[in-house]
């Protein structure tokens, strides 16, 4: 009779009461379900199981849901250490090696005006060499004109990456 | 079950150090982690206790929760965690069978289970459920906090293996082998369940 339901073999009781959690908690393959299913429509001794399993989850489910006393909230609240832990917030911080600090670069060096024109002066020694057949040692303009915008990037960059590795806990 | 995403809203609120976003998450668990505790210990002053320490604790530790995972899983962790250890603490005083000494000191009978007919009343079932909870508080805590957690915070497979950081193939054979030994108790009993 389940061979027709089913190219699956019929279940063993053994298995059918093995699976029986499994299949009152919706957690079994659904041909696995069929195959239990089919099984349950004949045996008794196995709907017996079923039903003492059903009066359990029915009553693990009915567990009422419980509230603390009216109190609870207030005495937390009163002795979570707002103000001390809102002091310390820059100590909660994560912390960068100094040499990837901000403030350890030259104010001139971070300054925009400082970095545009670097890049005002690579761009001009570059367009001369290219253009205008400048003597080689305008390559040195390019570089040094870089300089400040790379350094600022590449601190930026290196901070970056460092507070990430230490908020992920690395 | 919990707002993922808008736990994290108020958890950012709760870093910058707001009062009320804090007030709010602990309006929001206060049930489940009292209830999960509760249902741990079966002692109402030391589900309390415990239920406090965990939120001032989860407070203090606000800083090292990984956003990227579940805030109510995080709590759950901690909450499960803080009851189990409480548990073994304490294991000396729930052995004792005779006679329980409470935290005043004062000794109290421990409510054995007695038999009772089938459920077919609102006192019978509440008797039941009373019945089921004395065999769940003798659960070894591992059993005991995975059968809460499906049961009582009603959490998925999967929430529960975040919680408990196991596979999900370990926390399915702890839950079937936790009611096993659920209906086991029961029957050895004699209840009607």
């Amino acid at each position: 009779m389940t061979g027709r339901k089913t190219d699956q073999p019929p279940i063993s009781c053994t298995d059918c009461c093995a699976t029986l959690q499994e299949y009152l908690d919706g957690s079994l393959a659904k041909t696995e379900s069929m195959r239990v299913f089919l099984h349950l429509r004949t045996c008794t001794g196995c709907q017996t199981a079923l039903e003492q399993w059903q009066a359990t989850f029915g009553l693990l489910e009915a567990m009422p849901a419980l509230g603390p006393p009216a109190d609870f909230d207030r005495r937390i609240l009163a002795a979570v250490p707002y103000e001390s832990y809102r002091s310390m917030a820059d100590l909660r911080q994560p912390r960068v090696p100094v040499i990837l600090a901000e403030e350890t670069l030259p104010v001139w060096v971070r300054s925009p005006v400082t970095r545009l024109a670097g890049m005002v002066m690579a761009a001009a020694a570059g367009i001369a060499m290219g253009w205008f057949q400048a003597p080689p040692n305008f390559a040195y303009g390019v570089v040094v004109g870089l300089l400040p915008e790379a350094v600022v990037r590449l601190q930026g960059m290196l901070r970056v990456a460092t507070l990430a590795l230490r908020r992920s806990g690395g | 079950m919990f707002d993922r995403h808008q736990d994290l809203k108020v958890i950012k609120r709760c870093k910058r150090g707001e009062e009320a976003a804090f007030a709010e998450i602990l309006q929001r668990y206060r049930g489940p982690i009292y209830s999960l505790c509760f249902r741990m210990t079966r002692n109402s002053e030391d589900a309390n206790d415990l239920a406090q320490e965990v939120f001032i604790k989860v407070f203090g530790l606000l800083d090292r929760f990984d956003e990227q995972y579940a805030f109510s899983s995080w709590l759950f962790r901690i909450a499960t965690n803080h009851s189990i250890d409480h548990l073994r603490r304490n294991r000396l005083r729930f052995l004792s069978l005779d006679g329980v000494t409470g935290r005043d000191g004062e000794e109290y009978e421990l409510q054995l289970p007695h038999k009772g007919p089938a459920p077919d009343t609102m006192l019978e079932r509440k008797q039941a459920i009373q019945r089921l909870e004395e065999v769940i508080a003798e659960l070894p805590p591992h059993y005991k906090a995975v059968t809460l957690l499906r049961h009582d915070q009603h959490l998925s497979y999967e929430e529960i293996a975040e919680i408990l950081q196991l596979p999900l193939g370990t926390v399915k054979a702890r839950i079937h082998r936790a009611r096993n030994l659920i209906q086991q108790m029961l029957k050895e009993r004699a209840y009607d369940i």
